[in-house]
């Protein structure tokens, strides 16, 4: 396509840029630094913060039982640097087994904001896992800046493990988009397969934010025979194997309509490739 | 005046229906996204399924697809029925359903001539699926029935009063898993006066060994493009699901021939060395992580997470099994169940490690090994001769193939060892396609029919 018929603007997922086309949005499905998931809570004091911390506790004392019908005892309460942490265990005695991990919600006051951190702690690795989630609290801002961007904030340390996946979309039209998945680890916990091999006959090499991989597309050129079905998917996923210690990084993107057909407008099969285009060539590291 | 045997025949009936259909019966679709991630049988799905085959072969992939970005664990909210555009009650929930099950139920929904006390009564069942979200428990999925079900008997009193008719509770049929998110509903949450009755199809009535099978060894056909060909591709998937965990046997589950120690250990020859479980599958087989014939390798279930974590997260829905199935174990049947089996196919009803190597005699169950799909490889010192006598052996195991009756995924043990009205069928039909039986669904309305003339009685 030699002009480009939509409009874009840059946004970031983690740390990268990419195009979307302007009326499209950035909806973070999942962001977590060093394993622990991040949800930032918005400006608020410190005492709010610990407010919350000791709302969670007590809610947890004498045990709860969430929407899945777990018993979810609390472990303990502790402050940590800058981390209120709440330390749980869901009650397996039933079950006849130990184990050996307990889940922790660490609340944090961060340059006038609150956040709150989730995960699991292993008690053979609890020092370390507790330090790692210090570090990708400690830092984190409000706004955009420098390092690595989620939902309203970003963490400009590096840090061991970032995981991000944002979903690009019209918020006006369920049913289209490009979703976007990342994961950088500086040292990779154990070996990691290969995220560009592949050997479909109808995968093709492509190289996005220079790292090599495959893509492969597809598109039906028959109207749903249900309503509404996947009409166009396209998916790449690039990044190298890794061994135990060793620097990894994947980058995974789908494409996908579900409609009548590929051609119901607005975003025509013409469009999809437009806009699918302009993401894998622009995706860059910020 | 009236003639008095006219003024005593019944008024024809509109019969409420809910069908309840099977693991992998939903199409499903990122709850968030939107992006639809289950609906094989449709044309265009199934053509790029095939495109994209090899190039989302990766377990890794294929687990971000159905359970979530590696580190997070299950979360029944990451999907959600794919239903259409208009809500489930604009189609009474048939776009949510999985193609493959569109034959059955638009021809349910028809008008039966039957003779009630010497009258012709004419049936209308009106039909509404039920899909679910199968990779939740099946207890939450159980949750949302009672909607269905009132939905169903909504529709049926508006005909019924629009046409003079009568119309009764609705009643259930389902195939497959969908009979235990029946009986969860009726049984379990306590909601049995709510129906009529209940037909189950094909149940796995306390769980199949073919859930064992298809973690050690992945699935066959085309459900292994999604949920995976091999042990690292099922375990990244549906070894971290509730729905699929809670069709493993349960600790009252029997074989066809009524033995309860389904999972067995043979020599080169055949003869029995071991068997599993002495009294609790939970322990000594899920949520066991040390022996060679456990059901989860902890290192597969999060490709590129941390396995310590995943094995956590694992075994609390090892507990959500456990709890449901204790739920299920006694008569937890809905007081007015009717249910059907297949017997013609091979199926298997426990599953038999033996070695490729034909020699008889022990090997240890402490062995050092390794495991890869399908097989299991077993090194140490010989039992009998120990370290002292400096005899090394080997072996590698593989799981011996179906031989028992059933239909092919669910055994007929099943269907026996209840003490509910249960009926064999014996035209070989296939487990997925259970209601594509002539047999079935012969059975299903005459059925359907008795509990029509049962209700208005």
């Amino acid at each position: 396509m030699s002009e480009a018929s939509f409009e874009y603007r840059t946004v970031c997922v983690g740390r990268y840029n990419v195009d979307i086309p302007k009326n499209f949005d950035v909806m973070f499905t999942h962001t977590a630094l060093n394993g622990f998931a991040i949800e930032p809570l918005g400006a608020m004091s410190d005492s709010a913060v610990r407010d919350r911390a000791e709302a969670r506790a007590r809610a947890l004392e004498g045990g709860f039982v969430n929407e899945e019908g777990e018993r979810i005892n609390l472990l303990k309460a502790m402050n940590t640097g800058p981390l209120r942490i709440v330390a749980s265990q869901v009650d397996l005695s039933d079950l006849g087994v130990t184990v050996e991990s307990y889940d922790i919600e660490a609340f944090t006051h961060q340059n006038g904001a609150g956040y709150a951190l989730t995960g699991t702690v292993l008690l053979e690795t609890e020092e370390a896992d507790l330090q790692r989630l210090s570090e990708a609290a400690t830092g984190l801002q409000q706004g955009a800046g420098p390092g690595f961007c989620f939902e309203g904030g970003h963490q400009a340390q590096v840090q061991q493990r970032e995981d991000v996946s944002a979903f690009l979309h019209d918020p006006n039209l369920e049913g289209f988009g490009v979703e976007i998945s990342i994961t950088e680890e500086q040292h990779a916990g154990a070996e990691r397969n290969d995220p560009g091999g592949n050997s479909s006959p109808s995968a093709r090499p492509v190289s996005i934010a220079g790292l090599s991989g495959y893509e492969t597309r597809y598109a039906s050129n028959k109207p749903s025979t249900i309503g509404e079905e996947t009409v166009i998917q396209f998916f790449a996923s690039v990044g190298a194997a890794a061994d135990a210690g060793a620097h990894f990084q994947s980058i995974t993107l789908q494409l996908f309509k579900v409609a009548p057909s590929a051609e119901e407008p607005p975003y025509t099969l013409e469009a999809a490739t437009e806009i699918w285009a302009r993401a894998i060539t622009s995706l860059k590291r910020r | 005046m009236v003639d008095s045997s006219v003024e005593r025949c019944p008024l024809s009936v509109i019969c409420p229906v809910v069908f309840i259909p099977g693991i992998m019966g939903s199409r499903l679709r990122n709850a968030r996204t939107k992006n639809v991630v289950w609906d094989p049988g449709v044309g265009g799905w199934d053509q790029f399924w095939h495109t994209l085959d090899l190039a989302i072969s990766g377990a890794k992939t294929k687990r971000e697809m159905l359970v979530g970005r590696s580190g997070s664990g299950f979360s029944p909210s990451y999907l959600e029925v794919a239903h259409g555009r208009r809500g489930w009650k604009a189609d009474n929930g048939f776009q949510g359903l999985l193609a493959t099950y569109s034959p059955f139920v638009n021809w349910l929904n028809q008008d039966v001539v039957t003779r009630i006390n010497g009258c012709v009564v004419m049936i209308r069942f009106v039909v509404v699926a039920y899909p679910y979200n199968w990779t939740n428990s099946n207890l939450g999925s159980a949750a949302g029935v009672g909607e269905a079900v009132a939905w169903a008997a909504s529709q049926s009193e508006e005909i019924a009063q629009r046409l003079s008719r009568q119309t009764i509770k609705p009643i259930i049929v389902t195939h497959s898993m969908g009979g235990l998110v029946s009986r969860a509903y009726t049984q379990t949450l306590g909601n049995a006066g709510d129906v009529q009755g209940v037909i189950h199809g094909a149940m796995p009535t306390h769980g199949s060994p073919e859930l064992y099978k298809r973690i050690r060894g992945g699935f066959e056909g085309g459900t292994r493009f999604i949920l995976g060909k091999d042990q690292e591709q099922v375990t990244a998937t549906a070894a971290n699901m509730p729905g699929p965990l809670e069709l493993a046997p349960n600790r009252v589950y029997q074989d066809v021939a009524g033995h309860r120690k389904w999972l067995r250990a043979l020599d080169g020859v055949g003869n029995l060395l071991h068997a599993w479980p002495n009294a609790d599958p939970y322990s000594e087989i899920y949520a066991n992580a040390a022996p060679w014939y456990k059901l989860v390798q902890s290192s597969l279930l999060d490709p590129g997470g941390n396995a310590g974590r995943a094995w956590s997260g694992y075994v609390r829905q090892v507990a959500k099994a456990k709890n449901f199935h204790a739920g299920l174990e006694g008569s937890s049947f809905h007081p007015n169940t009717r249910m059907f089996y297949g017997t013609e196919r091979k199926t298997r009803d426990h599953v038999a490690w033996k070695p490729m190597e034909r020699f008889a005699g022990a090997y240890p169950l402490d062995a050092e090994y390794r495991i890869t799909s399908g097989r299991t490889n077993l090194r140490g010192y010989h039992p009998e001769r120990g370290v002292a006598g400096g005899r090394t052996f080997g072996r590698t195991l593989q799981m011996e193939g179906p031989k028992a009756k059933g239909d092919g995924t669910v055994q007929a043990g099943s269907g026996i060892h209840v003490d509910q009205m249960s009926v064999p069928i014996a035209d070989g039909f296939e487990h997925q396609g259970a209601f594509d039986s002539r047999n079935a669904r012969k059975l299903t309305v005459d059925w359907l029919t008795e509990m029509v003339k049962e209700a208005i009685a």
